[in-house]
Formats: C-alpha cells, sequence, structure tokens
C-alpha cells in the first residue's frame, strides 16, 4: 500500500500514459490527483478509466487512444470503465503484458467493471498465451481499442 | 454503440452463420440506410443480425439528433478472424486470400479513422465531447447490472441514447443488457473449455507433425497465429498466407477441424445449459426485436 502511494506521488505529472495511436492526435493528460471514492462524472470523455482501488478509488489513469503501457496503474486496477464514444473502435481489449501481449479481457463500450476483487474474473481471450485464465485484477498493462468484443 | 455478435444469438435464431469475406464477394443490402460503401456489406441483406444492428443504429441518430448533435449510423463492423475461426484457420480458400486476416484489419484500421462519427467527436471541444458522450453513452455507469459467470458485475448506464435505442428495439432493456453480457462472456470461457479438453489436445498432435512435416514447427494453432500477426512486426503477405494455408490444409488433414467444430458444439450446448436464463432470453429477445427492426429500417428516416 505504501508503495503504491509513493508510485502515486513520484509519478503524479504522468500518471496518465501518452497516446499511442498514430491517429489519435491527442495530448497527454495529467490525472495524477487522487480521485474521490463515489464514481464521479468526468469533464471531458470518450477515455478509457482505470483505478488502482473499486469504486473509482485510488488513482486513476485515463487514455483516449491506445497505450503500450499503463504506467502507474500497470498491473494495480481494480475498477475499469469504458466511456468511449462512437465510430468503430468502442470496446477495449485489455492485455496482462504491454504492447497488447499475452492473453486479453474485453470490456464494452458504457460497461463499467467497477470492482474486479470480487470473484474471479479471467483473461478469457487467447487461449494458450501467457495469463490466459489468470485473473485481471491488477493485471492489466496494456490496451487495444477494437470493434467488439464478442468471439467465436 | 455497441455491436453484439454473441454465438448464441446465431445458434438461438436461426442456422445460418454469418458470412465472412469469403471471396472477396459482397452484397448491398437495399435496406441499408447508409449509402457509405462499408466492408460490413459482406453479409447478406436480410442477415438479422445486420439488420438488428442497423435498426438500432437509425434510433440512436435520431436521439442524437433531437438532442442536437449530427450522429452517423455506423454500418455492422467486418467479421473478425478470431470470431470467423476461433481456434484455427480451417478455410484453405480463405486463407489463401487474407492470410490470418491481418489485410482485413489494416482494411478496417482505415475505415475507424475515416469514420465521420469519429471526427465529429475529435473535432469537438471539451465540453462537446463530454455532452456526446453523455448523451450517447449515459451520464453515469449505472443502473443497468449484470453478474458475469465469474464473479465481476457489470454496469452500464440505463439512460442515455444507446440505451433508449436498445429500450425500443428489445422491449425489456435490463433482461437484454444481462443477456447479452452473460452469453458474451461465455464464448471466451468457451475456448478455454475446448482446448483444454484433451480430446482437442489429441487432435492438435497430428496437426502439429503436419505442419512440421512443411516446414512450420508450431506446437499448436494459437502459436502458429500468434507468429503471423505479432504487433509491430507484420509478415509479408506471401509468408502470411503460406503459414495460414498450411494451417487450414493440415487441420483439414489432420481431423482437428473436425474436433474443433464437434467440441465446440458440445461445449457451447453445455454453457447455455449451465446459462439457461440469459441463453433463452437472448433468443427470445432478438427473435421479438426482428419483426421491429424492419420496421424501422423500412420507414427510414
Amino acid at each position: 500500500m505504501s508503495i503504491k502511494r509513493m508510485l502515486t506521488l513520484a509519478a503524479s505529472a504522468a500518471a496518465v500514459t501518452v497516446l499511442l495511436s498514430p491517429v489519435s492526435g491527442a495530448s497527454a493528460l495529467d490525472t495524477g490527483s487522487q480521485a474521490p471514492v463515489a464514481p464521479r462524472v468526468a469533464a471531458a470523455d470518450g477515455y478509457l478509466h482505470v483505478y488502482t482501488q473499486p469504486y473509482g478509488g485510488g488513482h486513476e489513469c485515463k487514455w483516449l487512444g491506445n497505450s503500450d503501457n499503463w504506467g502507474t496503474c500497470r498491473n494495480l486496477t481494480s475498477d475499469i470503465w469504458n466511456n468511449g464514444y462512437a465510430g468503430g473502435n468502442d470496446a477495449v481489449d485489455l492485455y496482462t503484458a504491454p504492447s497488447a501481449g499475452g492473453a486479453h479481457a474485453c470490456i464494452s463500450q458504457g460497461d463499467r467493471w467497477i470492482d474486479t476483487t470480487t470473484g474471479e474474473y479471467r483473461f478469457t481471450y487467447g487461449a494458450g498465451l501467457e495469463q490466459f485464465g489468470a485473473s485481471v485484477n491488477n493485471n492489466i498493462s496494456s490496451h487495444r481499442w477494437v470493434d467488439y468484443c464478442s468471439q467465436g | 454503440m455497441h455491436r453484439w455478435k454473441p454465438a448464441l444469438l446465431i445458434a438461438g435464431l436461426l442456422a445460418t452463420t454469418v458470412t465472412g469475406c469469403g471471396g472477396g464477394t459482397s452484397a448491398p443490402a437495399p435496406t441499408d440506410p447508409t449509402t457509405r460503401a462499408a466492408s460490413g456489406a459482406h453479409r447478406a441483406a436480410d442477415d438479422p443480425e445486420r439488420t438488428l444492428y442497423l435498426a438500432e443504429q437509425v434510433l440512436i441518430k435520431k436521439c442524437m439528433e433531437k438532442r442536437g448533435h449530427e450522429y452517423w449510423v455506423e454500418p455492422p463492423p467486418p467479421e473478425d478472424v478470431s470470431a470467423r475461426f476461433p481456434l484455427v484457420v480451417d478455410d484453405p480458400a480463405w486463407a489463401r486470400t487474407h492470410g490470418y486476416g491481418t489485410d482485413l484489419r489494416r482494411r478496417r484500421e482505415a475505415e475507424v479513422r475515416a469514420d465521420p462519427n469519429r471526427k465529429y467527436f475529435r473535432s469537438a471541444s471539451t465540453a462537446g465531447r463530454a455532452a456526446l458522450v453523455s448523451d450517447l453513452n449515459g451520464s453515469r455507469p449505472q443502473g443497468l447490472s449484470a453478474r458475469l459467470p465469474n464473479g465481476v458485475r457489470v454496469t452500464h448506464s440505463d439512460r442515455g441514447c444507446q440505451a433508449a435505442a436498445q429500450r425500443e428495439l428489445y422491449g425489456d432493456l435490463e433482461a437484454w443488457f444481462r443477456a447479452t453480457r452473460v452469453t458474451g462472456s461465455l464464448a471466451g470461457l468457451r475456448l478455454g473449455l475446448v482446448t483444454g479438453d484433451k480430446r482437442y489436445k489429441a487432435a492438435v498432435a497430428p496437426w502439429a507433425r503436419c505442419m512440421r512435416g512443411r516446414g512450420h514447427p508450431y506446437a499448436d494453432p494459437a502459436e502458429s497465429r500468434a507468429a503471423a500477426t505479432r504487433e509491430g512486426r507484420p509478415w509479408p503477405h506471401a509468408k502470411e498466407v503460406g503459414l495460414a494455408s498450411a494451417e487450414a490444409e493440415c487441420a483439414a488433414s489432420s481431423g482437428l477441424s473436425d474436433v474443433a467444430r464437434s467440441l465446440n458444439t458440445e461445449y457451447r450446448a453445455e454453457l447455455g445449459r449451465r446459462h439457461p436464463r440469459e441463453t433463452a432470453d437472448l433468443a427470445r429477445l432478438t427473435r421479438e426485436a426482428l419483426p421491429r427492426a424492419r420496421v424501422i429500417l423500412a420507414r427510414g428516416d
């Protein structure tokens, strides 16, 4: 817990990964402040929001585009909210390893997994790859916006 | 907006399968309200999923326009290779054209970059974007709730244009949300069950021998696909096609294709039995929505 706090303070100016998608065009945002416990309405949106504690607790990271490495939120998240807008890729593949590596889970547009510490939600995509079948809690490192969330 | 392609939807409604980009043919849909050439036109005009999808889009458009926004009907997205061939590429003709489908993914990325809703959103101010997302998704992701098979509770707003469109199309929004989220999560579970089954593993062995004999030493189809589709290290098209073609031919000659298909069917039925309520709800709600969808598309804007 204290390590997390240190990371939060040290990385407050770079809590959100710079957008890596070449077509995004948006700039990095500072969301290093501690989010309140209650889920709040974001000031702007279209983002994937993630929190290091359930129910919007801990600190928040958010992205308009893709991310190869969740930085201060990497392997630390327990609350995921896809608040993407329409226009093609509005579901999100959540990968266990950086740069879209290993197994992944998928969250649909508008959905929120407000507490992934409960139950045993697993990476259910990518049979045969690293961490397939493992819990997603504190176990996500990167993401990609994709068309939809179902397979086969 | 949401595109739902749950396997149980197809199984529950009709025995038809969604056609992908086989042979490169595409059939323009007379009921399609959008005039943009769309890779979604790969599906037949009267495909139920396409009809439901477009009807929902038309409703969303009307709702967003009432709130003062511009909105363009999204065409149904093309089927991804992971949906068409969840375990092994076993269509040699498709493999010869598309390999593992990276060409289709690149095409899709280009379509997305040119998407008018996306451009409209990105050209809006911060306040404008907030209004667009809030009006489409709802302002808070609460109101609808479903507990997934492995315990995670997923929530979504019951306000906003997407929720309103789904309520009008499917009637019971809460049941629709539960049915789609639960059955959607079963697909990944199913594939894990199939690949973990000893019958599948037994069928992979001759496939791997066949592949090795052709100079492709991969232990299973997940490995071969991962090698050819690694991000940031694209293969030349001919190389990708070569591997996918070998995979498909070996899948047929080794019997892996048949085993994968039958195990998929078996576990799909098993998971459907374990979640009877959501499975039945999905089939019923989509069946009942289809006539409404046709009316919506017929009367146009």
